[in-house]
């Protein structure tokens, strides 16, 4: 429940922050529109308050007990880092962040292998070989038959990305 | 009327173009089906094929890459939760809880079946009312269109009314996403932070991608004890609709099919708002709201029956008035201009051939599609015997490059990753996603129609608010948004009295 509460909080902040944001760095509109700003302010104002409703009505449902900031000090980093879920949402944005510059060929290849093994696949042969056929078989797919080019990364991998283009 | 039907039969009919007719049948179920490549997409893709056509046998070529691939989005939503276009968001709400129970096949069935009705009224539509229906869609400035997009609005409280608060404020953080970027009227940035990749905004595939693909397989890799349930590893029989059981949702059809139609001739509207327009009115309509989300059939025959119909409906205002209704429909006016016909009013008088070849090609697209669907659903469906510790990466995959080849952009990808993640925790905190997507895909047309009325009115947002059209409409949006509110009081004033 904390977890919740935290979360709306951080809802409540964004979304107040982002009021103050439109308000300070926009021109007030004329009288006979509405204007570029309004309309997100409307908006931001009806989501502050359902935010400020959602959190008292969470906050009265929920044991004193439950809602402690102590409850937060029970999770343990190293339980964290073990947790699939946390490994899962990290492969995941380190694939999205690394695909400017690893590419597509690098950075899927190892990240099948990394989420496939996290999620029960041991068998190295099948790990590393349906890796291999998504990889290279997509690239081929979009590249040659769709001339979608997928990011091709930098260096020597520019370099096999460009050469398996050509095939 | 009989001559002009024969005609259009007889253009279809010759093998050339009947073949043709397949090959862009099968090409659109593809392309619809692979995450990233939309409907508009899809017809783009077609494009250099059509060159090499007369203007006829183009027009009918696109048109059945158009169809199919609204239909082939939906085998993708089904079987892995990654909508293949945007307007088949809306059935992964049901379809894949159905796959899920294993009833992968018969969600398939509904959906294919359920495409071709929808397909197949719409067209019928625009070969008896095209001239008519025009007439109507000029009837609608941005006054009605802003009523018409706040309707889809006003349904948010039918998506999960136990939580009632959880769902407005999803629904509206979709409409503030869709604020970001440039402002659609004075063209000033907004919420950009200085950030020039946020000026054109947010895109909605990768958040659509991301909260239903991503998320699920986050849910997945939590808790993969459900692995069991998800149909992976069984076998995949797809059936089509029984008569009895098409007979039980015989009005779910009829009412997406009318919407769809009507949606798809409203510029700017198309097939994504008339698929979640359909879906959120048969909540609202149903004895039984609650099975909605967690498999019902009816959610996948509105969703499906109302994005096919839209693609007869966006063909009426190309075809009777010039003006495309989508981006899908202004590719092919394009394609149709480059081979120099002169697409408005007097296209219907002077070459009727047009409206009859479109017309034919749109029914025996919508037949033989059942059939090419079927077939690829069948291959998609083999990936499911795939165990989910590949398919699972597979999907992250598809869903990557789903987004990235959007606008070919990593920040796009990047974008549906951390939408994954919220989704998560809307899962987690019992929040709609559903109605975020629905917020975001409104929320252009809400503001933009809305903000040039009000201009247009010379500020005077009564006047705005009180036109004909208008009025009713909203009138309906105060119904549908006031009803469960007072639905549940009156059932709680009910229990406190028997208590």
């Amino acid at each position: 429940m904390i977890l919740e509460l935290l979360f709306n909080a951080a809802l409540l902040i964004f979304f107040a922050y982002c009021h103050y944001y439109i308000g300070a760095t926009m021109p007030a509109s004329p009288p006979t529109e509405l204007g570029a700003e309004q309309w997100p302010q409307l908006i931001l104002r009806a989501l502050i308050i359902l935010i400020v409703v959602n959190i008292v009505k969470i906050y009265r449902s929920t044991p004193a007990e439950e809602r402690s900031l102590k409850s937060l000090k029970e999770i343990k980093l190293p339980d964290l880092i073990k947790n699939k879920l946390f490994a899962g949402i990290i492969f995941i944005l380190l694939y999205a962040f690394s695909l400017e510059f690893a590419g597509f060929l690098l950075g899927t290849f190892v990240f099948i292998i990394a989420y496939a093994r996290l999620i029960g696949e041991r068998r190295i042969k099948v790990l590393a070989g349906s890796s291999f056929v998504m990889t290279f078989g997509l690239y081929l797919l979009f590249a040659r038959g769709l001339s979608i080019m997928l990011p091709r990364g930098y260096g020597i991998l520019r370099s096999l990305a460009l050469m398996l283009e050509s095939i | 009327m009989g001559d002009m039907l024969l005609m259009g039969f007889q253009i279809v009919f010759t093998p050339q173009t009947f073949l043709l007719i397949c090959a862009g049948t099968i090409l659109g179920v593809i392309f619809g089906a692979m995450p990233g490549v939309s409907a508009s997409m899809a017809v783009a893709l077609a494009m250099p094929f059509a060159y090499a056509m007369s203007p006829i046998v183009a027009i009918a070529f696109l048109v059945a890459v158009y169809c199919a691939s609204i239909t082939g989005g939906g085998i993708t939503a089904i079987l892995f939760k990654i909508p293949g276009t945007p307007s088949s968001a809306p059935t992964t709400f049901d379809g894949y809880p159905l796959a899920m129970q294993g009833k992968a096949g018969k969600a398939l069935g509904v959906s294919l079946v359920c495409s071709a009705i929808g397909g197949i009224v719409a067209s019928i539509a625009m070969f008896l009312l095209s001239p008519q229906l025009a007439n109507v869609a000029l009837k609608f400035g941005p006054a009605e269109l802003f009523a018409v997009s706040f309707l889809g609005l006003s349904v948010l409280t039918a998506l999960d009314s136990d939580n009632l608060v959880k769902t407005l404020i999803s629904g509206l953080i979709g409409l503030f996403l869709a604020t970001v970027g440039m402002d659609p009227l004075m063209a000033v940035p907004r919420f950009t932070w200085g950030n020039p990749a946020l000026l054109s905004g947010i895109e909605m595939i990768p958040i659509m991608i991301g909260m239903f693909a991503i998320t699920e397989v986050l849910k997945q890799t939590q808790k993969p004890a459900k692995l069991a349930d998800t149909g992976s590893g069984s076998k995949v029989k797809t059936s089509l609709l029984s008569l009895k059981e098409a007979w039980s949702i015989k009005w779910t059809i009829v009412r997406s099919s009318i919407i769809g139609t009507l949606v798809g001739i409203l510029p700017g509207a198309g097939a994504t708002i008339a698929s979640f327009l359909s879906y959120t009115t048969e909540v609202k309509m149903s004895k039984t709201p609650e099975i909605f989300g967690k498999g019902a059939i009816e959610g996948v025959a509105a969703s499906e029956t109302a994005n096919n119909a839209a693609t007869g409906g966006s063909m009426v205002p190309l075809l009777a008035l010039g003006i495309p209704g989508g981006n899908a429909a202004a590719i092919m006016m394009s394609a149709l201009v480059l081979k120099g016909v002169q697409l408005g009013p007097l296209l219907l008088k002077t070459q009727p051939d047009y409206l009859s070849s479109v017309f034919a090609s749109m029914i025996v697209t919508n037949i033989i599609m059942v059939i090419i669907a079927m077939a690829i659903a069948k291959v998609f469906s083999k990936i499911l015997k795939v165990p989910y510790s590949i398919l699972g990466p597979a999907i992250v995959l598809f869903a990557t490059i789903g987004s990235f080849a959007l606008q070919n952009s990593t920040g796009d990808v990047i974008l549906m990753a951390v939408a994954g993640i919220l989704g998560y925790a809307f899962v987690k905190f019992k929040f709609s996603s559903a109605a975020l997507v629905l917020g975001l895909v409104l929320g252009g047309m809400t503001e933009s129609n809305l903000r040039r009325a009000i201009s247009l009115a010379n500020g005077d947002v009564v006047a705005v608010l009180t036109k004909p059209i208008t009025a009713t409409l909203l009138t309906v949006c105060c119904v549908m948004l006031l009803y469960p509110i007072i639905k549940s009081f009156i059932s709680s004033k009910k229990e406190k009295a028997t208590a």
